[in-house]
């Protein structure tokens, strides 16, 4: 009896899904005109959406991000002005004087000042945020704030750089009236930990489910927030649960595209590349891997179109070996190409053969990266044990060098070109999002050099210049192995809601403030 | 007797299969030898998966995964229970209620929820999944062959063989295991089938072995990629994996069916 | 014939004191008769006789041929075994008496011829007889002749060498009437030489028992009948039908062919003890020495290395309670038992009186509450007597449970030699073939190979006795064996375990409910009744005269007409001791 129980419970879940799709209705939609705008997103556990216990991966920050503004947003083509009017910067470039919005409150009816936003740059330099953009090397970079009045600020910083306007702009203000009294802010999990100045208040938060729901802020003192409530529900299937009408936006897999390209019912978009897979070698752990031909010839050996193919369904575009994706504003064309050719990346090794462990998170679409890897890669006479453990244990193992080679899947590809610093150049840097994890060990004295001067570049066309002299030099040395950036498809029904947008360095438009937010004229 | 006997054949097919599945299938079971997701056809009998690998070869190479890891579970969930049933019921006493303390504990727990506790716990791997399910089984054989042990003690050819001075050994390689071999034959083959379950839905839910290519894995994929109900190919990539699954297990359910009947009836006589 | 001399009489003593009445028993060729002789001075002169034979302060052995012949027939009168030879055929029976009468006495010749009209209606015959010639007579009236030629002197010592040989039980009944009422009247000393021990203790107050020419055992003769000290009393009492009607009847087993006895060594007298061959508790010292009558009980003497019968398993005070439902069952209450070498004891009981649990207790498979268990004097602790040769065995009642029905039947046999593992595999086989035999199954491969659920109940009961029998067992205890089995197939195990008793000579405590099995094969009788031992003794006693209410009842139902016959309760033994009743003053000390 009890076998027979354990396996119908197997294929009762297979065959729920199955039915799922077969008994799924047209959602009839209802008269969202009158009630207030609703939108359903999938859920998942990011973690309490504070700036400092949120889970360092793009639904975590994007989450927080709805609740507590920044100096400047970011729109479709750059940063806008958002807490500050309006910004001077000094000749020397190292002073930057913010003019603050006038009537900004918190959530709990407190002006927002600019005590509040000396304070904020303050806490951080002492408790860097989970996403955190205002150190360097393990050192912030600001040296004095002044408060000139109630809504002008100036920042000096100790040198100029080139990032310097979009870190400073990116961090977050938090409330000083909650924050001043709090010495451990990882472990401060109370209510008033989620109060800022942004256009939405989280309303519940369930960790086991990973579901949220966050209202509009009727206090809100920017653009007219256009959805009254947004939700995060825990779904089995995106697809299945959009064709229920539990989510309103889903990611699509390329096959079926066609049953939702000519229906108007539904919009399609395709995310721009900015997530995408890289191979992260461990030079620490494994000294072979600092034998720059040994790195080319595992390049050559991984069959990156294959990758796309099969593994996104063609939904993808190959990445490129200088790091800095395809749809990167600074990508250069002209980087090395690695293309797949087994017998060259045998020629490459020189018969030598070696067995090294791959880990993996246990997602469908890394198990099959994977495998494919692992058969391309036998054939050029390198042997992969593939160890695959769930996503956070993975994580963790990456943050303590913890791996041989480690299979990543992240965002943040599109910021920032000063990215390649903290990846290539060992940068120390405590922000613990993915895309700034640093390759064990490796260092290269020219690649270093470029990193540090792109950085204080403050010349547009100088500093691209170098970036792109960096991609080359990255291209060549392959101390990692970009695989590809998903170009996935999302769909939703502009009946529903069609205030979906990107922004100028992001994939996902439900990550974006402004989706929710009434447009600017 | 039929059934058992046809469900024989089925374990015994099914298991010739995963032995000699390089011969059994035309196509390797881990490398692509078509386009992805192709029907099924002359060439690929039962279609392709995402990654253009054959079905039908890595149904083969499963059914060795299935029985290898059914098989050695429900042995050593077997032996392991049965000779802690031997001895609990031997000894009596604290050890006796000690066993039967962690049975009840054993039974109360949710089997499949704590195995997948578990199976996250010590990681992905067939040995682990071996060692999790025999870890979750032997409670029932412990249990039953406790029973008899007991009921065996009560026979007074125990008391004379211990009046000679036999100790556990002597007890256990002439009256014990001889008496309960029936038992604990049924029990492994029920355990046999649940196991192969078992492993099914640890490998489904992603906690077995990645590269180990069971059953439950090629489901796993199957339902994770994005979309397949939306397409005509879960009718080969899911619906294969299944049937085969249910065709084995349902054998091995007979088979113990059967099984028991008849050493109920042996007993009976 | 060659010429080496037989020691038929050797260290002989006896001592008759006046109208004391002495009975010799012994094996024909125990040498009675050659001591009556010697007694005599009958024997021919190429037997020689050393020692003395003293009457009335004269050593007879010291006087001449000449000065001896006023003792003999005058004083010291015998009655030769019955045999047409020892009459003269040609003289009546009234001439051959009186001649005796005339040869041996002062009596006038006419007057003889009155005296011997009387002693013949004395021996119970009647004058008519007197003119027959003894080939005319039958058996007994030439015993009856006999008697009365040694009557005819008056004299002070009768020697009666087996007087009631081969008569029938009327005539004998007679016939030792006769003399017991002569003997009272004329209160002559009486030595009665016989094997028929219903003659003897008709007609005795103490025995000597004569084995090879030896006393191996002296002492009053009601305690000698019901509790022998020496193994050949023993089998001379089990011997006989006239002790325990109701009882098997097996003799003394024969000396075993494989002894290594020569000749020699057997006749030579320092061979050791001349009944080592027969004995069944016989040790390395009973091969060396010989052993010499020694006092053992009140008295009673015997000749045994052992100090006689030994005590084999002695159980005292044992207390054993269960806890069944919250409730304590007492199943045994101060229970003392003890079985000796050889012996055949019965525990008797209803169910539910606590046999099975004492016998459990007994083997060592139960820890009594309380209580104290010696197996050969050691104490029993678990599987201490009984996992090793010439030890305690026990006999379950159910042969299902008792033998694992999926072994084959040698497996079955020889486990407690495999548990053992002292012997060679091939001495393992052997053994099993002899137990097979012994207890009357097929040897032959087939059948040793065959599973024991083919087998009947009763096989399965032989085998389970095979089992204790590879053992060797010194002591075998018995629990219902047949109670489960038919009654045919139950006298066939009964019948088989007693002759294998005989054979072997283990003692055995044999547990039933049934009396009709305890008298066939009871020595010694307890008697349980909820969990205490109620009454012991000698079977005999127990089935004829019951002491305890519930043994008379027990008695009563299965034998209505013996408790008709029995008398009251001794009403002092129900006062001293109300539950316990010993009847044997000898086995109270030993108690």
């Amino acid at each position: 009896m009890r076998e027979i129980r354990t396996t119908l419970s197997a294929i009762s879940m297979i065959l729920i899904h199955l039915m799922i799709f077969f008994i799924s209705p047209e959602n009839a939609l209802a008269d969202s005109r009158k009630s207030p705008v609703v939108i359903n997103l999938a859920g998942g556990d990011y973690g309490y959406p504070t700036p400092f216990s949120h889970y360092p991966r793009g639904p975590g920050i994007y989450k927080m991000f709805l609740i507590f503004d920044s100096l400047l947003e970011k729109g479709e083509n750059g940063h806008i002005p958002w807490l500050a009017e309006k910004w001077d910067i000094s000749g020397d470039g190292r002073v930057y004087t913010f003019h603050l919005k006038k009537n900004v409150q918190w959530h709990d009816g407190a002006p927002m000042t600019a005590a509040d936003v000396k304070f904020s740059f303050e806490y951080f330099s002492r408790h860097p945020a989970v996403s955190d953009d205002l150190n360097i090397d393990g050192k912030s970079f600001i040296q004095k704030i002044h408060v000139t009045d109630t809504h002008t600020v100036s920042i000096h910083v100790e040198k100029p750089f080139a990032p310097c306007l979009g870190k400073i702009g990116r961090s977050r203000i938090i409330p000083k009236h909650v924050w001043e009294a709090v010495s451990d802010p990882r472990t401060f999990d109370d209510p008033k930990a989620v109060i800022g100045c942004g256009p939405y208040v989280l309303k519940a938060y369930n960790r086991e489910q990973g579901a949220y729901q966050f209202a509009a802020f009727p206090g809100y003192w920017g653009p007219k927030p256009r959805v009254d409530v947004i939700q995060f529900v825990p779904v089995s299937d995106e697809i299945l649960a959009f064709h229920a009408g539990e989510i309103d936006l889903t990611g699509v897999a390329p096959d079926l595209i066609k049953k939702y390209a000519d229906n108007p019912d539904y919009q399609i978009r395709q995310n721009p590349g900015f997530w995408g897979y890289r191979l992260i070698l461990n030079l620490e752990k494994r000294p072979e891997f600092r034998d720059k031909t040994l790195r080319q010839a595992l390049a050559t050996a991984i069959d990156r179109n294959e990758l796309v193919q099969k593994v996104a369904r063609g939904a993808a575009i190959p990445a490129s070996a200088g790091y800095l994706p395809r749809d990167h504003v600074w990508y250069n064309s002209r980087v090395r190409e690695y293309d797949f050719d087994t017998d060259r990346a045998k020629a490459l090794l020189q018969g030598k053969t070696m067995s090294v462990d791959l880990l993996i998170s246990n997602t469908r679409d890394e198990l099959r990266i994977a495998e494919l890897m692992k058969i391309s890669l036998a054939r050029a006479g390198i042997h992969v044990t593939v160890k695959s453990v769930d996503m956070k244990t993975r994580d963790a193992a990456i943050r303590n060098s913890d791996y041989e080679m480690v299979l990543n899947g992240h965002g943040g590809w599109g910021m920032d070109a000063d990215l390649l610093r903290t990846v290539y150049a060992g940068g120390k840097s405590v922000n613990q999002s993915p895309f700034s994890d640093a390759i064990p060990g490796y260092s290269h004295p020219k690649i270093n050099d470029l990193c540090e001067r792109q950085h204080v570049e403050m010349d547009e066309i100088r500093r691209r210049q170098m970036i792109f002299e960096l991609q080359e030099l990255i291209a060549e040395g392959i101390p990692q192995i970009p695989l590809y950036n998903t170009t996935g498809h999302v769909v939703y029904r502009p009946a529903r809601y069609n205030g979906w947008r990107y922004m100028f360095d992001h994939h996902d438009m439900t990550h974006n403030k402004l989706s929710y937010l009434t447009p600017a004229k | 007797m039929n059934a058992a006997r046809i469900s024989l054949a089925i374990i015994l097919l099914v298991t010739a299969a995963g032995i000699f599945s390089q011969w059994v299938a035309v196509h390797p079971h881990n490398l692509p030898s078509g386009n992805a997701l192709e029907a099924p056809s002359p060439n690929h009998w039962l279609g392709t998966d995402d990654l253009g690998i054959d079905l039908w070869a890595q149904i083969c190479h499963g059914a060795g995964v299935s029985v290898l890891v059914g098989v050695s579970a429900a042995l050593l969930a077997g032996i392991g229970g049965s000779l802690i049933g031997m001895l609990a019921g031997y000894l009596g006493g604290i050890a006796d209620r000690i066993t039967m303390r962690m049975t009840d504990m054993m039974i109360i727990l949710p089997d499949l929820p704590t195995m997948i506790v578990l199976g996250a716990f010590f990681g992905p791997g067939l040995i682990n999944i071996i060692l999790v399910l025999a870890l979750f089984s032997w409670t029932g054989t412990a249990r039953i062959i406790r029973s008899r042990i007991l009921s065996m003690k009560q026979e007074q050819y125990i008391a004379a063989a211990q009046s000679y001075g036999a100790g556990f050994v002597h007890l256990a390689k002439t009256h014990f295991i001889p008496g309960v071999l029936p038992i604990a034959l049924a029990s492994i083959i029920r355990l046999t089938g649940r196991a192969i379950v078992a492993e099914a839905s640890l490998s489904f839910l992603g906690l077995g072995d990645p590269t180990s290519k069971s059953w439950g894995l090629i489901l796993n994929h199957a339902i994770n990629f994005k979309g397949i109900y939306f397409m005509d190919c879960w009718k080969w990539w899911i619906m294969s994996p299944l049937v085969a699954i249910l065709i084995l297990v349902g054998a091995f359910a007979i088979l113990a069916r059967e099984n028991e009947t008849s050493a109920v009836s042996a007993f009976q006589k | 014939m060659g010429s080496y001399t037989i020691p038929a009489v050797q260290d002989m003593s006896i001592r008759l004191t006046k109208a004391m009445r002495l009975g010799i028993v012994g094996e024909s060729g125990s040498g009675k008769t050659t001591l009556a002789l010697a007694i005599m001075g009958l024997l021919e002169k190429r037997a020689s006789v050393n020692g003395s034979i003293r009457f009335a302060g004269t050593d007879l052995q010291q006087l001449s041929e000449k000065q001896r012949n006023p003792y003999r027939w005058s004083r010291i009168a015998l009655v030769f075994q019955n045999s047409l030879d020892v009459l003269n055929p040609v003289l009546t029976v009234h001439e051959q008496i009186w001649e005796c009468l005339v040869r041996h006495t002062t009596l006038a010749r006419a007057d003889a011829h009155e005296t011997v009209v009387s002693l013949l209606e004395s021996v119970g015959m009647a004058a008519e007889h007197g003119p027959y010639y003894p080939h005319q007579l039958s058996g007994g009236m030439r015993q009856r002749v006999l008697l009365a030629m040694a009557l005819s002197c008056d004299p002070e010592v009768l020697i009666l060498d087996e007087p009631t040989n081969a008569l029938d039980a009327v005539t004998k009944t007679d016939i030792i009437n006769r003399i017991a009422r002569i003997q009272q009247e004329k209160q002559f000393g009486l030595i009665v030489i016989s094997h028929e021990l219903q003659t003897i203790a008709r007609l005795t107050s103490r025995i000597s028992v004569m084995y090879r020419g030896r006393i191996v055992e002296e002492g009053p003769t009601g305690t000698m009948l019901s509790l022998p000290l020496h193994p050949y009393t023993r089998g001379l009492v089990h011997a006989s039908p006239d002790i325990n009607p109701w009882r098997d009847m097996w003799g003394i087993p024969e000396e075993s062919e494989t002894s290594e006895f020569s000749e020699s060594s057997e006749f030579s007298g320092n061979g050791g003890c001349p009944f080592v061959s027969r004995c069944c508790q016989k040790t390395d010292i009973c091969q060396t020495r010989v052993p010499s009558l020694e006092p053992a009980a009140p008295e009673r003497r015997v000749a045994c290395n052992r100090g006689g019968i030994v005590t084999l398993l002695q159980g005292t005070g044992i207390h054993k309670h269960f806890g069944v439902n919250g409730t304590s069952v007492r199943a045994c209450q101060d229970c003392c038992i003890r079985v000796r070498s050889g012996e055949a004891a019965v525990l008797i009981g209803e169910s539910g009186s606590g046999k099975t649990t004492l016998a459990n207790i007994l083997s060592g498979i139960l820890n009594p509450d309380r209580g104290d268990i010696r197996f050969n004097g050691e104490p029993v602790v678990r599987s201490r007597a009984s996992r090793r040769k010439k030890g305690m065995q026990i006999i379950f009642q159910d042969p299902y449970s008792a033998i694992n029905a999926n072994l084959g039947v040698e497996q079955a046999i020889r486990e407690p030699l495999d548990i053992l593992g002292q012997d060679l595999p091939e001495h393992k086989t052997a053994s099993v073939i002899r137990a097979l035999q012994q207890v009357g199954l097929p040897v032959d491969d087939h059948f040793r190979r065959r599973k024991c659920h083919t087998l009947s109940g009763g096989q399965r009961q032989r085998i389970a006795i095979a089992r204790a029998l590879v053992m060797d067992p010194a002591i075998l205890i018995a629990d219902e064996i047949s109670a489960m089995l038919d009654p045919s197939t139950q006298a066939n195990i009964l019948r088989l375990l007693k002759g294998l008793q005989n054979h072997h000579g283990f003692a055995m405590l044999y547990i039933t409910h049934d009396l009709a099995v305890a008298q066939k094969i009871a020595d010694w009788v307890y008697v349980m009744n909820h969990g205490k031992i109620v009454e012991q003794g000698d079977a005999r006693q127990i089935f004829t005269n019951p002491a305890h209410p519930y043994t008379r009842k027990l008695v009563g139902q299965h034998f209505p007409e013996i408790t008709r016959k029995t008398g009251d309760i001794p009403s002092s033994c129900v006062k001293n001791k109300p539950y316990v009743i010993t009847r044997n003053p000898a086995l109270a000390k030993a108690a």
